[in-house]
């Protein structure tokens, strides 16, 4: 008896598993679509958006080669201020918000209470609240070159709850 | 001892208070001009009539009527609504079955938990084009676009939704389900119950909170929605009504608001940081609603 | 989150290292940060996974006509012209997104303990 339903078990598990298998095949299905589709002369990509890049739709490596200069600009300059921005944003928040984060447990005072406060309060606040504002504020004080955003990045709605997406 | 325990925490308390400036300057400098500054400017600009800032002219509750009358706020609003509770209940439905399947201990687990995360590190733009170019791919056969009717972008803007947020949801679900304490689901199946009734009886209630971040986490994801539906659709399909009005009629409320502040009509500024104040007020709204609801929760256990 | 980790280092340590002169500086940079290691990658990893993909706030701080992130770059392809040569535009967007795809299976660890920490302690 007991047998049975362990063996019944493993079968439902195996069912499962089969299932999850093909499932998780549809989830990356739209990434291979990219990578197909990035061989592929532009016409065919409306057309046959699911085709192997074979025979006159193939285009080889020229696509890769097109894009690197495409839009009237270099995308490795824009790989290269994402690195900057991102790395330089990334180290700015984690030293100084640690650093707040820690004098206001420490210190405790009315002040720090105040600021923890207005912390939690700007994780409400969507970020069209201060767009326009904020944009208007950064050309003012010359924050908008990717040295200096981030800056805007640490003081920005999500920069300081740090872990709300 | 205890005197100078305190002492020393004394002592230290006050050193680290005299390098204050230090810990707490560079954070407190860049939130008032990130966050503190733009946000009183922006409630009085909600109240004036400008085009830069330095010409704003106040003007009073102008704004906020002109935001009540114009339709394509409204349709952005129930729109956006409508976008957020089906998303909502679809993303969390699947999420958890995928998550309670994933715990159940089948081989390969983890490989399929990396796949199903894999789509939220990819970045909303990118993700509106990738699927911008499937869905053509695919309604191209019907001689048709995602572009051409507005269901078509609404579905589209779920199933995208759906593919990023899952594993996301999924991750916090299985956190919540490895904390369900195993001597009572040990304690459920001695006492003979179905699979089926320890799920609902006693698993789905011993991960409430993880709902409770869920839902909210969804919810607030889906109102503020802004990449994706810039890139999949951009607002099109457009419907011109009889006074002249464009509506957008994919378009959410955040982009609403967007193109609203960006648009070429020159007293429209004023307008736009209304809608922003509302947009603020309602989600500030759902925050607080999630904080009341876990602190009731937190008390009841 | 970072306030919730810290009220969990024991503030003995700190005390035991101030009796020993330690400056504040020194003790935080030396006791408090190594505690605060594991803490710290959770929410680095949020910080890099949201800068990196974040699209409206460097298009309206930046100078957009010098410089350009990923993610505006895409979006102004499709925005300067009328028709896009869609091959290219898809070799662009696999270009980007095999470093992020690289860092999500060289730190896939790190990255899920970070979400769910995230979202639970908020």
């Amino acid at each position: 008896m007991k047998k049975n339903t362990i063996s019944a078990m493993n079968r439902h598990k195996t069912i499962l598993s089969v299932i999850l298998a093909v499932v998780s095949i549809v989830y990356v299905l739209p990434v291979l679509a990219v990578v197909l589709n990035s061989f592929k002369q532009n016409t065919y990509v409306k057309t046959d958006t699911f085709a192997l890049p074979m025979g006159e739709m193939s285009a080889g490596f020229s696509n890769f080669v097109k894009g690197m200069t495409f839009g009237n600009y270099p995308f490795v300059n824009s790989v290269l201020y994402s690195v900057l921005i991102t790395v330089l944003s990334t180290f700015l928040i984690l030293l100084c918000t640690s650093m707040a984060a820690w004098y206001i447990e420490r210190v405790n005072s009315l002040f720090c209470k105040a600021v923890y406060f207005l912390c939690v309060f700007s994780m409400v606040v969507p970020f069209q609240m201060v767009m326009f504002p904020l944009s208007k504020t950064a050309d003012k004080l010359h924050l908008n070159t990717p040295w200096t955003i981030p800056v805007v990045y640490l003081g920005s709605v999500p920069g300081l709850q740090s872990s709300c997406l | 001892m205890k005197s100078k325990k305190s002492n020393a925490t004394n002592s230290l308390q006050k050193a680290t208070r005299r390098w204050g400036v230090l810990f707490m300057g560079p954070v407190l400098i860049a939130f008032i001009i990130g966050f503190v500054w733009p946000f009183i400017q922006g409630i009085w600009l909600s109240m004036c009539q400008f085009r830069l800032i330095s010409d704003a002219k106040f003007i009073g509750f102008d704004n906020y009527v002109k935001t009540f009358q114009d339709a394509s706020f409204r349709h952005a609003f129930w729109y956006t609504a409508m976008f957020a509770i089906v998303s909502l209940v679809i993303i969390n439905v699947l999420a958890f079955i995928v998550a309670y399947i994933l715990t159940l201990g089948i081989k390969g687990s983890n490989l399929y938990r990396t796949v199903f995360f894999m789509p939220n590190l990819i970045g909303g733009i990118v993700l509106g084009y990738i699927w911008s170019m499937i869905f053509d791919g695919i309604l191209g056969r019907y001689q048709t676009s995602i572009l051409l009717e507005s269901k078509y972008g609404f579905w589209g803007l779920i199933i995208l939704m759906c593919w990023q947020q899952i594993g996301y949801m999924m991750i916090i679900y299985i956190a919540g389900l490895q904390n369900v304490p195993g001597d009572i689901l040990e304690a459920a199946r001695i006492d003979g119950a179905t699979s089926m009734q320890t799920l609902f009886k006693v698993t789905i209630p011993n991960v409430m909170s993880s709902f409770t971040i869920c839902i909210f986490l969804s919810l607030t994801n889906g109102f503020k929605l802004f990449d994706q539906n810039l890139a999949l659709t951009g607002g099109q399909p457009f419907i011109i009504q009889e006074g002249g009005t464009t509506i957008k009629t994919t378009e959410m409320l955040a982009l609403n608001i967007y193109n609203t502040f960006y648009s070429s009509n020159t007293t429209s500024q004023g307008v736009a940081q209304a809608k922003a104040v509302i947009f603020f007020i309602l989600v500030a709204g759902l925050g607080l609603l999630q904080l009341s609801y876990t602190r009731k929760r937190e008390v009841q256990q | 989150m970072f306030v919730g980790f810290v009220k969990a280092v024991p503030l003995e340590v700190e005390e035991a290292a101030s009796i020993d002169g330690c400056g504040p500086v020194r003790i935080f940079f030396q006791v408090v940060v190594p505690m605060l290691k594991p803490t710290m990658i959770s929410v680095g990893i949020l910080e890099i996974m949201w800068v990196w993909n974040d699209y409206l706030l460097p298009v309206l701080v930046l100078d957009i006509n010098k410089y350009r992130t990923i993610p505006i770059h895409i979006q102004y392809l499709k925005g300067s012209y009328g028709t896009v040569d869609l091959g290219a535009t898809m070799a662009l967007i696999l270009m980007s997104i095999i470093p992020v795809i690289i860092f999500y299976l060289s730190c896939q660890k790190y990255i899920i303990k970070g979400v769910a920490a995230g979202a639970v302690k908020g």
